[in-house]
């Protein structure tokens, strides 16, 4: 029983920041049609980010996110600005261009931080790093507990942005429909990185979230760039209420296979997750929620 | 015969080129290039005319690589039968794959490539009681010269090239086609769009199948890091389909040497002309990006992919029958 | 048995209902009209006779045929083809490989289907466009091409849907000129369109709906002077002369 509440605690903590993950991607992935393939990329870029500042200038990850997430959201934009939008206006077969695009920007980022980096491990040691208090016999990982309760203010903000900004209006209506939006009078294109920027920057805060507890490699990127198009097509493409949903089954579900049938098969159960989701609920729970 | 003059030529100057070529480590970047030819055809097949963007061919190649390093390994068959079953057990991967992924539109296929290149690479480490896991499966090669290896892989790039235009000139190839341009008007012509894409992608998988066969043959050892890898086979590729050129019959096969040699190009640090320059100058800054330029060849190869796409979507053999065409427009 | 029928077909998305039982049957060789303002859901109707969508209630019959439930490609093969409201080319083949996709429908081989192709170009007068990619044609010869297209299935009924929408006078005209002929080869015609004057001039009977459903039917003169359908759809009495 201790154990089943264990699993259940760590997973959901863990979901609250995967839903953060999901989001950035799902925000793309609503207004340009576009799966990011580099989405996990950004995160490790910003996570060295995160890490130089503790390295070097001793700052806590937390208070780093304040110049970590400005950077990668300029750097998202200028990915959208100028790498992405200029595919849209050239005559190709293949559609998935855009996608494809995005893989080789995955590859050049891990690649030019593990030139920089070197490919060892690193980790951010903070004095909470380990801390752990304990509630009626279940342990909580102090960075855990904090992380989630950042996600779920970090949320309630993208939701007020969202519903109630006038950019976060235009984005919406970007992502519902591109053409009326044009028609609107929005500027399409200048919301495109605008979001891109926005997407990556949520997820630069994710990676400042997950470094107290997670080594830094540069190959980290291609595992929960994974981990974000599971939680994508389990929210359903395009939805960022979806994509909570997401991101809480997808952490369960890691914690439970964990425990209850190997450490090794942890991320494999991600992509299991995938084509279950395929065969089962071909839409994902936006399909069931309709929103 | 006059439109496959080209092809002719080709294969002919490629016949006699060992004839020529005495060198094993050129013999060698040959073979391989064949061994591209036909996963670039087959990649081609499926998304340059199907329009089914795969981001996972090493599935295929892994599974035709392993049938045929695992059939010696358990049964003590030559893996040369890799050649034959090989593409059966990637096709029997393939089939019931694409009639799971192909039921959704949009970008659902390319990702769950993507996700089961890392099933598979998954299962093969995982599994190591049957696979040898990381350790990998080693076989002794049968011939000690590259010329055997050359022409067989010659005669498969050629089949699959073969196969490839003998598809498209057929009902197939027009209705992989109109699945590309719109699938809901080949739909309302009577098309089962969903069976044919799945005629499409056993091609394709059957084809991969057979150059990771004749891959573990050639090399003589596998594990699941080198043929499973997404970046080393499944982005190669496509690059070798984008570079050559998309929905084109040579396009893969022009890629593939190209792609080939600028992938020895950043391994090799310009075939050690910059190392060797960095040694007989003795200059620092030569000696770093000598030691940077080995080790980061999956940087240049992601810039690769990244420049391609920006600047030459439709390829080389693409991109020229544009040429071609803005030259004799009005036939 | 009737050639082709629809009994009490009903379509809803979510909670919108945009087809409430609507039924009506077509006679051999007929060309039946269907008329309807804006959003009446004629195009939903299409799209349920042909597969693309699926009724919640109702059924559909082709001589003798349940075809209601069946895919899209299994009711081509029947015998029923249609067109696209929006047009849909096959932009990067060219005319004449578009028009053979279509003919593969009942050919052997590639110059079967090429034969059939030929013949249908020629006869829906579009063969001097054959070499041409269907990305680059005008808007007429696209929407030319995809009846030429759906004929060269081999059809025994054929869906237009606003086949004339876009148009100028003279294309209107050869179109005209194109469906009595189509008819005249034996294919009996369902025709979705806005053009009043189309449809007084070749239709044999027409069905008008309004919100999803049944206002009235019979003769194209009856159905033009009932109430219900001035009110909705014509807003003042149809002028034969207009």
């Amino acid at each position: 029983m201790e154990l089943l509440l264990q699993t259940l605690v760590s997973g959901l903590l863990k979901g609250g920041v995967y839903a953060l993950i999901g989001m950035g991607m799902t925000l793309i992935m609503g207004v340009m049609g576009v799966i990011n393939l580099a989405h996990g990329q950004i995160m490790m870029v910003a996570m060295y980010i995160t890490y130089s500042l503790f390295a070097i200038f001793g700052i806590d990850p937390y208070l780093s996110m304040a110049i970590g997430a400005p950077t990668i959201f300029v750097l998202g934009a200028a990915i959208q600005r100028y790498l992405l939008n200029p595919l849209m206006r050239i005559e190709t077969i293949l559609p998935e261009n855009q996608v494809l695009m995005t893989v080789g920007i995955g590859m050049v980022l891990t690649e030019s931080m593990r030139i920089i980096f070197t490919s060892d491990y690193k980790s951010v040691q903070v004095s909470y790093s380990n801390a752990v208090f304990f509630l009626g016999g279940v342990s909580f990982s102090m960075p855990l507990v904090i992380d989630f309760f950042l996600a779920v203010a970090m949320t309630c903000a993208l939701f007020w942005f969202l519903i109630r900004t006038d950019m976060g209006r235009s984005i919406r209506a970007t992502a519902q429909d591109k053409e009326a939006a044009t028609l609107m009078g929005i500027d399409t294109e200048r919301i495109t990185w605008i979001t891109f920027g926005i997407g990556s920057a949520i997820v630069a805060m994710a990676g400042a979230m997950l470094l107290p507890i997670f080594y830094l490699y540069p190959d980290i990127g291609g595992p929960f760039t994974r981990k974000a198009f599971v939680i994508c097509i389990l929210g359903g493409l395009g939805s960022t209420v979806g994509a909570i949903f997401g991101g809480i089954t997808l952490g369960l579900a890691e914690a439970f296979g964990a425990t209850y049938i190997a450490m090794e098969f942890e991320d494999m159960i991600g992509l299991v997750i995938f084509i279950i989701v395929l065969l089962f609920l071909p839409g994902g729970f936006k399909r069931l929620t309709g929103v | 015969m006059k439109k496959h003059t080209f092809g002719i030529v080709i294969a002919g100057i490629l016949a006699v080129a060992p004839l020529l070529i005495d060198n094993d480590y050129y013999l060698h970047l040959m073979i391989l290039a064949l061994m591209w030819v036909v996963i670039g055809s087959a990649w081609n097949l499926l998304a340059g005319y199907t329009g089914q963007v795969s981001f996972g061919d090493a599935a295929f190649f892994g599974t035709g690589a392993y049938t045929a390093g695992l059939l010696h390994d358990h049964l003590g068959w030559s893996p040369w039968w890799g050649l034959l079953f090989g593409p059966i057990t990637a096709i029997m991967v393939a089939v019931p794959f694409g009639w799971i992924c192909f039921r959704l539109r949009g970008a659902y296929f390319a990702l769950a490539t993507l996700a089961l290149n890392e099933v598979m690479r998954h299962t093969a480490t995982i599994m190591d009681g049957f696979t040898s896991g990381m350790a990998g499966v080693m076989i002794l090669q049968s011939f000690t010269s590259k010329i055997p290896y050359y022409y067989i892989a010659l005669a498969l790039a050629i089949l699959s090239v073969v196969c490839v235009m003998a598809v498209m000139g057929h009902r197939s190839g027009y209705y992989f086609l109109s699945i590309r341009e719109d699938q809901d008007a080949a739909e309302s012509l009577g098309i089962d769009t969903h069976f044919y894409k799945m005629i499409s992608l056993a091609i394709a998988a059957g084809l991969t199948g057979v150059a990771g066969a004749l891959y573990m043959n050639y090399m003589g050892f596998i594990d699941p890091e080198v043929v499973f890898s997404l970046h080393d086979i499944s982005i190669m590729a496509i690059l070798v389909g984008i570079v050559g050129g998309v929905g084109t019959i040579y396009g893969p096969a022009i890629g593939a040497f190209v792609m080939v040699l600028a992938q020895e190009l950043f391994r090799t640090g310009g075939f050690g002309v910059i190392t060797s320059l960095a040694e007989s100058t003795g200059n620092a800054s030569m000696i770093t990006i000598a030691n940077n330029m080995t080790q980061a060849h999956t940087l240049g190869f992601g810039i690769l992919v990244v420049l391609v796409i920006r600047f030459m979507p439709n390829g080389i053999a693409g991109d020229w029958e544009m040429l071609v065409k803005a030259v004799t427009k009005k036939r | 048995m009737s050639f082709f029928e629809i009994k009490k077909i009903s379509k809803r998305f979510g909670g919108v209902k945009a087809v409430t039982d609507v039924s009506f049957t077509v006679q051999e060789g007929e060309i039946f009209g269907l008329i309807g303002p804006n959003g009446s859901g004629k195009t939903t109707l299409f799209n349920l006779i042909s597969g693309f969508y699926k009724p919640n209630a109702g059924s559909i019959h082709f001589q003798g045929n349940r075809i209601d439930g069946k895919e899209p490609h299994q009711i081509n093969r029947l015998g029923v083809a249609r067109t696209f409201q929006v047009v849909k080319p096959l932009k990067r083949m060219t005319v004449l490989d578009n028009v053979m996709v279509g003919a593969f429908a009942t050919a052997t081989g590639p110059k079967e289907a090429k034969a059939i192709a030929c013949e249908t170009l020629d006869f829906c007068r579009l063969d001097h466009r054959r070499k041409n990619l269907a990305g680059e044609l005008t808007i007429g010869d696209r929407k030319r091409l995809e009846i030429t297209r759906a004929l060269a299935t081999k059809p025994a009924l054929i869906l237009l849907d606003e086949t004339f929408a876009g148009l100028n006078h003279a294309e209107q005209d050869d179109s005209i000129k194109l469906i009595g002929r189509i008819r005249d080869s034996g294919v009996t015609i369902i025709i979705v369109e806005h053009i009043m004057k189309v449809i007084m001039n070749i239709s044999d009977k027409v069905h008008a709906i309004n919100f999803g459903e049944t206002m009235a039917e019979g003769t194209p003169s009856k159905v033009v002077s009932h109430p219900e359908v001035v009110r909705a759809y014509l807003g003042e009495p149809y002028d034969h002369h207009a």
